[in-house]
């Protein structure tokens, strides 16, 4: 009897010490992983209470869940960007509000790492590089302004041009073949705005010395060999001394940074880690962070001179052409971060060095400064020499079929790995593609006489485009889906800014054509 | 450039290729991973959704049973005190006071005709006496001497009436001498002697010879008599004991009397930090000292009278029995001090 009674007290105490327990274990337990934007869905008579969600951790400051707007079935989605550098471990969801003053305690969540990158869960860099995307084919947009159309810069006559090549005791005779496989490279190029700009950028090394000139290529080839080997399988965790290496060799010479690109990508095939679609793109987003930038910050630094042209050379005129530069020069960091963070987005593995990216891109900023001012001086002494020659070019059909195709393939290629589903890939690349596409013909109607009062404005009108497609993310952002679902959208629809954009520009081209000229003195268009 | 873009794609294709060609992997998976790689690991137990359903809100609870009352807590400690509060604004003048009572109805002149012959009026007339004796005359005149003018013409002669208690109206009607006394008629012109109403109660005189300090006061306003209580600190009371009350600017009227007598009206602070005092609060100590020749002396020299001091005595007065002396104390508290009283005594 005493044994049934005792038995009877054990299972009583135990009884009453499992409750917690069981109470406890009535709660989910998720595991998300930190520098993804994680979601909360609030259905059935949520609409009606004002609720707020923090995510609670200890001496951790908690994570304030916001809501997006409520959807007709009353639903309404809450999420949090969990940053990457959030403390791991154990946390809690608690929620406020109704009519109890207590937060209640909805779930435990287990902060991990991140295992995969993928940008679709990571909304603050898909916008910053659909930000970047606009900026970058808007200018495209603008270019097409017969004020932009022509451009010019003087050069170094060559030494096969002056006949000097062989004669020169200081040029090696080995590096003979080289010079003249190098000078034929580009002049064999058909005329097109890569081929003037890179032959503008390769001047730098050849006003610093012409051998230099020559054995560059070769050296960045060797460099991206040496980081695509050293780098393996750990992309996108390329070694911090290749990656600003190469940074600066495509800073300096565009033409070289190509050839850095060819090593890393020789060197990456080779080790059998390009296998995919994916990697090629991957490949392809280094190779853009390491020969685009300059090209593009010159692009950039040109239009805006026209701009501001006739500012006159008093001390204002001279600020807004410092103001100018400054802003070419950020724009070429920037550009650089892009193509880094590109590369990211399509990669499964996570950056570590990131601090390190920053302080890389800033460097990039001010290489640019230093090289210009650099050409600067050079050019004046050239010009002083009397042993120069002037490249002319204009601007008359900015993208061949072949080019806008590749980039449309690739735009296509790009929001595929990103979303993983063809028709989103498809209209982003239809939208995106459509502004250079635009620049394969000229129209001639419909002609809108109102558009030739439109003074053009590289900045200006760069800085519409942004202010729209932000509004735009900013409205999905607070539409109540899941961050995948906002991701897609924000593909398909986010470019439409940068579209409609395009077609401004082409039928202010049609109205330009016949009823404006170009003012020779101030740069300007004139309506007739 | 081109040739070396030619080799890349090709040694691209070479590695594209045989990853598609593996057989280990479905047709489907072979795409996937031409797009993706086979690198892309989907961990669906990851970045999971929570998804609530936010029920309609319950009907209020029914009210709890309040729980008992706590322990009730340690006192706090004392504040420390606030400031002194500014001195208060003079005050209005108070009203004037209400008039007093009419006396009661003195005692009756008694009017005395005078015959010739008496020394106060040698000539005659009437005396009035009062009731506490004092006397006063209305004469009649003297004969005239050495005059050698004509006779005058006959006085007019004074028809003297008593007037009762109650007084006696004139022809307007108007009552006059209430409490009585004489009408005196000369040739139509009336005059009234009326008796006074009784004096006030006198203040008692100086039986002792006991003169006031306003006496003792100078000439000047600014002599006025200072009173100046002097004492010392006491380490073991930790307080400050009085020990003698100097007097300055004492007029030498004053000092020519016997004795000089100080009645200090003091509190008390029981308990004292080192044993008690033998006064309470509301005693009176009242020392005396036999004031010594001061002919000679400045006249305003100060007095100082040492409670301790030989030719000192000093005795206490409880309130409760002011009439009766008791032996004087150890220790005077300076703090205990309410108020010096002064006296001089022949």
């Amino acid at each position: 009897m005493s044994k049934k009674l005792i038995s009877g007290l054990f299972a009583t105490l135990f009884l009453f010490l499992s409750a917690p327990i069981s109470s406890a274990a009535d709660i989910p337990l998720l595991t998300w992983e930190r520098g993804k934007e994680q979601n909360i869905v609030l259905g059935g008579y949520a609409a009606s209470g004002n609720w707020r969600i923090e995510l609670v951790g200890l001496d951790t400051k908690p994570l304030t869940f916001h809501p997006s707007a409520v959807n007709n079935n009353g639903y309404l989605v809450y999420s949090v960007a969990v940053p990457k550098d959030f403390k791991l471990g154990s946390y809690t969801i608690n929620v406020f509000g109704g009519a109890s003053t207590k937060p209640s305690v909805v779930a435990g969540v287990n902060v991990i790492g991140m295992t995969t990158y993928a940008v679709t869960q990571v909304p603050a860099d898909l916008k910053f590089l659909l930000l970047s995307l606009a900026f970058i084919v808007s200018i495209f947009a603008v270019i097409r302004a017969r004020k932009y159309a022509i451009h010019s810069y003087p050069r170094e006559i060559t030494l096969i041009e002056d006949g000097s090549l062989v004669h020169d005791e200081r040029f090696p005779r080995s590096l003979y073949k080289a010079y003249q496989i190098r000078t034929n490279s580009i002049s064999g190029l058909k005329p097109s705005p890569f081929k003037f700009f890179v032959g503008r950028d390769s001047r730098f090394l050849h006003f610093i010395s012409p051998v230099l000139w020559t054995v560059f290529p070769g050296v960045a080839l060797v460099l991206g060999l040496a980081a695509g080997f050293a780098t393996h399988n750990r992309i996108p965790n390329i070694p911090i001394y290749f990656l600003a290496g190469l940074a600066v060799v495509g800073l300096a010479d565009s033409y070289s940074g190509v050839f850095g690109a060819f090593g890393f990508a020789a060197a990456q095939i080779m080790l059998g880690n390009v296998t995919s679609l994916r990697a090629v793109l991957i490949l392809i987003a280094f190779g853009i962070g390491w020969t685009l930038p300059g090209l593009f910050g010159d692009l950039l630094h040109l239009m805006s001179q026209r701009d501001f042209n006739g500012k006159g050379d008093d001390r204002f005129g001279k600020g807004i052409t410092q103001i100018l530069l400054v802003a070419s020069a950020l724009f070429v960091g920037v550009f650089f971060y892009f193509a880094q963070i590109l590369a990211d987005s399509l990669s499964v593995g996570i950056r570590t060095h990131f601090n390190y990216l920053m302080a890389i891109s800033a460097g990039v900023c001010l290489l640019y400064l230093v090289k210009h001012f650099l050409v600067s001086y050079f050019e004046r002494k050239l010009l002083s020499s009397g042993n120069s020659t002037y490249e002319r070019f204009e601007i008359s059909g900015l993208a061949s079929p072949i080019t806008t195709t590749v980039f449309a393939l690739w735009t296509f290629a790009v929001a595929y790995v990103w979303s993983q589903s063809w028709t989103t890939a498809a209209i982003m690349a239809l939208v995106i593609a459509s502004p250079v596409a635009a620049l394969l013909v000229r129209l001639s109607k419909p002609e809108i006489k109102r558009l030739a009062r439109w003074k053009r404005n590289v900045y200006f009108e760069l800085l519409i485009v942004l202010t729209l497609s932000a509004g735009i993310y900013l409205y999905i952002g607070k539409l109540p889906l899941l961050v995948a679902r906002k991701s897609e959208i924000m593909l398909a629809i986010g470019m439409v800014p940068v579209l409609l954009h395009a077609l401004l520009a082409s039928l202010y081209d049609v109205t330009g054509l016949r009823n404006m000229y170009l003012d020779s003195n101030t740069g300007e268009d004139v309506v007739k | 450039m081109k040739k070396f873009s030619f080799f890349l794609i090709i040694l691209l294709l070479t590695r594209i290729g045989t990853s598609f060609a593996d057989t280990t992997t479905s047709s489907q998976a072979q795409i996937q991973n031409f797009f993706l790689g086979n690198s892309v690991s989907n961990n669906g137990n990851l970045n999971q959704v929570l998804a609530l359903l936010v029920g309609p809100q319950g009907k209020p609870g029914v009210a709890g049973v309040a729980g008992k009352d706590g322990f009730i807590g340690l006192n706090g400690k004392d504040g420390i005190n606030g400031l002194d509060g500014a001195p208060g604004a003079v005050g209005p003048q108070g009203p004037a006071g209400v008039a007093g009572e009419q006396g009661p109805a003195g005692p009756g002149v008694a009017v005395v005709l005078v015959s010739s012959g008496d020394t106060s009026c040698p000539a005659g007339g009437t005396k009035f006496v009062t009731a506490d004796g004092k006397s006063s005359y209305a004469c009649n005149g003297l004969a005239g001497s050495g005059g050698s003018g004509p006779a005058g013409p006959a006085g007019a002669s004074v028809v003297s009436t008593e007037i009762p208690i109650g007084g006696t109206p004139d022809k307007l009607g108007e009552k006059h001498c209430l409490l009585g006394g004489s009408k005196f008629e000369v040739n139509g012109t009336i005059t009234y002697a009326c008796n006074g109403a009784g004096g006030g109660g006198g203040g008692g005189g100086p039986s002792e010879g006991i003169q006031s300090v306003a006496a003792c006061t100078g000439s000047l306003a600014s002599d006025a008599i200072k009173i100046v209580p002097t004492g010392h600190f006491s380490s073991g009371d930790k307080d400050f004991i009085l020990t003698a009350v100097t007097l300055q600017n004492v007029d030498i009227r004053c000092r020519t009397f016997n004795q000089t007598e100080i009645d200090l009206v003091m509190d008390s602070h029981n308990p004292l930090p080192s044993g008690t005092n033998n006064y309470d609060s509301g005693d009176s100590i009242v020392c005396q000292i036999t004031n010594a020749p001061t002919l000679g002396l400045d006249p305003k020299t100060s007095l100082t009278i040492d409670l301790f001091g030989e030719g000192t005595t000093c005795k206490i007065y409880k309130a409760a029995a002011p009439n009766t002396p008791l032996p004087g104390s150890d220790k005077y508290f300076s703090r205990d001090l309410v108020s010096i009283g002064i006296s001089f005594h022949q």
